[in-house]
């Protein structure tokens, strides 16, 4: 269980805020360690400096009016939030998806994957003290986001998902921009192995830090890149299969070190599955519509029938479930958004003890945490 | 056995379930089951023995028309598709035995169900504010909250003031 | 100079014979005041707190990186509100951290300039309603803003034009001539 500074500290030790103010703490984070000399004794996460009340809103907007928050629970992965809230729904009311948008979907929610992989691992890396890959990785990053913006209007809180669809087609000349990009990813793959991972301060910094247990994933519900890295090789599209996931063959990278490297060589073998899962995706490309004729909820108001459902998709930081209840109305009862960051934040209370603090940093950057989707 | 029906059936044979109180399907799960509220520790420490991990928690305020806070705990495997739903029924006046003894993850869940909506749970080890301010008062996920007092960061100190009791219609100058 | 003496000849110049001089000196001197330099270069050298809250960072780490290039306009990001002048406030202010803010706000030290990007900061954006309460409608409920960026989040560009906008209202100029 996350441990709590006693009231009374012992009088060897002394409290060291991190934060919520900090470059390293990825958002607004505050960390309050309790230090003996440079070993940290209790880490004790404290959170709500980004709370903006995305559940009460959900209960006071109907199912289109709320499209708009899902982006910004998790920007990040912006795109696969959007397509959860709209698949939720579409289960819920039996609304049906035509066989492009399905395929449209896991376009271009696994370039949102692969962009943010990318953010994180320039951002992880300027953390530990290295401004270079930062700069490579984000200039990855603003071509797919260039895609993106083609396609959808938006470069980071995307809107496009509709209930039965997308709403707007990729046009005739997507498939070729598309590889374009791909192909400019491939080539930097190695550049990046040979810039990062042979980096001998990087991997003192980043070997045998951070270990983290099986057990503790098992208590705290971790999942996502930092569950694989520690040995267990869950995720939600082959758990539970949604949209045309199946219909794509790929892997899921597991690493069973448990530490920082771990999780960083989990991220970035995703990011190589995902161009993988793109290529096929691109390969079968239907043509037909893009949205059902039928599709309602943003001109005429959806009601779902009563009922509790619990929809969960694979976001770039792990499990993504949303708990919606309906009494019938066109707004939701209660929607609950179980975020991955949230326990993934609440398991360092355990993991962080016993680390130096200089190792605080690593660790907290590898957990690959987004504040506003812990604090919603 | 851990496989979701297993555990379901070892539930209902313990007596630890009790029948719906109310007609509300649960899709999502590949079992959902309606658990007394004063043997969900109990629950709990079963599915952690049998290697389930523990997935959300949930607080639905049922106050309007029933009287309840309605918890929705999920556990889930790391494999095929296992999730297990416990619905409780918690009355308002009794507090609810805490499982974060058991499961790390539901320590912050607990805390958020407190301060969103006055649940209490019977010997958690820190229940206070996690995501509102430290202090606050009111419950914000309450059906019968609408909105909060005033303050200097919201626009209510911007509203024009009303006009005097006593101000008369000017009479056509 | 002795009251009752005869005048040297030399008079303090009046405004108008510093700008006959100013204009005929100009190809080769420019004369200006003490301030105005200061300010030139306070303009020219925004060091920027690195303060993002929510998604508006991302886009302002975006114009800091590789493609839109801040450091090009002078604009580093520090960490220490004591070494920075500009305050870039970057995402949604909830109200439990804006007494945060406000403390760093105060901890910068003058001359300093706050931008405020994205429609959170500026009305309270997206997460705005009618019983709304957990953010802060705005960050000039509590703090001065320089220069407001609309957008949800704002591009890059916009960005970069919110800074070329406080530079003009620093140094009473433009950095880049207007076209036309």
């Amino acid at each position: 269980m996350p441990k709590q500074l006693p009231v009374t500290e012992p009088l060897d030790t002394y409290t060291l805020n991190m934060g919520p103010q900090h470059p390293s703490t990825h958002g607004v984070l505050r960390l309050r360690l309790m230090l003996r000399g440079e070993q940290i004794v209790v880490a004790e996460p404290v959170i709500g400096y980004s709370h903006r009340a995305h559940e009460k809103m959900a209960e006071n907007r109907t199912y289109a009016q709320f499209l708009p928050n899902t982006s910004r629970q998790d920007y990040l992965s912006g795109m696969i939030y959007n397509f959860a809230w709209v698949e939720a729904v579409e289960k819920f009311a039996g609304i049906a998806v035509p066989e492009r948008a399905l395929v449209a979907r896991v376009i271009l929610a696994e370039f949102n994957r692969i962009s943010s992989h990318l953010l994180w691992i320039g951002a992880f890396l300027m953390d530990l003290g290295a401004p270079t890959p930062f700069l490579y990785c984000w200039d990855d990053r603003e071509a797919i986001l260039f895609l993106l913006e083609s396609v959808t209007g938006s470069r980071l809180t995307y809107c496009s998902g509709r209930f039965g669809g997308l709403n707007r087609d990729l046009d005739d000349d997507f498939p070729r921009r598309a590889r374009e990009v791909l192909a400019k990813l491939k080539a930097r793959w190695d550049e990046y192995e040979r810039l990062i991972e042979d980096n001998v301060i990087f991997r003192g910094r980043a070997i045998g830090v951070g270990i983290l247990t099986r057990d503790q994933c098992l208590s705290y519900g971790v999942t996502g890149p930092t569950l694989r890295g520690s040995g267990v090789p869950y995720d939600v599209r082959k758990a539970e299969p949604y949209g045309a996931y199946p219909r794509f063959e790929f892997d899921v990278p597991t690493r069973s070190e448990g530490d920082v490297l771990a999780r960083y060589l989990v991220r970035v073998l995703e990011m190589k599955q995902s161009v993988r899962i793109i290529e096929q995706a691109l390969e079968a490309l239907p043509a037909g519509p893009i949205l059902t004729p039928d599709s309602i909820g943003v001109k005429k108001r959806l009601k779902l029938p009563v009922g509790t459902q619990y929809y969960a998709v694979e976001s770039a930081r792990g499990h993504y479930g949303i708990l919606l209840v309906s009494e019938g109305g066109t707004e939701p009862y209660r929607a609950k958004f179980r975020t991955p960051s949230y326990p993934n934040l609440a398991v360092l209370g355990d993991v962080m003890p016993g680390s130096y603090v200089a190792d605080a940093v690593a660790v907290l950057g590898s957990v690959d945490l987004v504040m506003p989707e812990v604090d919603r | 056995m851990s496989a979701p029906a297993d555990i379901v059936r070892t539930l209902d044979e313990l007596g630890l379930t009790v029948p719906a109180p109310v007609e509300h399907p649960f899709t999502g799960a590949v079992e959902s089951r309606w658990v007394a509220p004063d043997q969900i520790a109990v629950a709990c420490q079963m599915f952690r023995d049998a290697d389930y991990f523990f997935e959300s928690l949930t607080c639905v305020d049922r106050i309007a028309p029933h009287g309840v806070f309605e918890l929705i705990y999920t556990f889930n495997r790391w494999g095929l598709p296992s999730r297990v739903a416990c619905r409780v029924w918690a009355p308002q006046d009794r507090p609810v035995p805490t499982v974060s003894g058991v499961f790390g993850g539901a320590d912050w869940n607990e805390r958020e169900a407190w301060e969103f909506y006055g649940v209490s749970f019977a010997g958690h080890p820190n229940l206070t504010w996690l995501l509102l301010p430290e202090g606050t008062e009111f419950r914000p996920l309450l059906k019968t909250f609408t909105a909060p007092p005033p303050s200097e960061y919201d626009d209510s100190l911007d509203a024009p003031p009303a006009p005097p009791a006593d101000a008369q219609a000017a009479p056509g100058h | 100079m002795a009251d009752g003496g005869v005048p040297v000849g030399l008079a303090s110049p009046t405004d108008q014979e510093l700008e006959r001089l100013a204009e005929e000196a100009s190809p080769f001197l420019r004369l200006a005041k003490a301030e105005d330099v200061f300010n030139l270069a306070r303009a020219n050298s925004l060091w920027g707190l690195t303060f993002g809250l929510a998604c508006c960072a991302i886009e302002m780490m975006a114009a800091g990186a590789a493609r839109y290039d801040l450091d090009r306009f002078g604009v580093f990001f520090r960490p220490s509100p004591r070494q920075a002048d500009l305050m870039i406030l970057a995402g949604t202010i909830s109200r439990k951290m804006a007494p945060v803010i406000k403390t760093l706000w105060d901890q910068m030290p003058e001359p300093k300039w706050a931008i405020s990007m994205g429609g959170c900061t500026i009305s309270g954006g997206p997460f705005k309603y009618p019983g709304e309460y957990a953010i802060s409608e705005g960050a000039e409920k509590f703090m001065p803003i320089d220069v407001h960026v609309p957008g949800c989040p704002p591009r890059p560009e916009a960005l970069i034009a919110g800074i070329l906008k406080l530079e003009e209202k620093i140094k009473q100029g433009r950095r880049f001539e207007r076209a036309g």
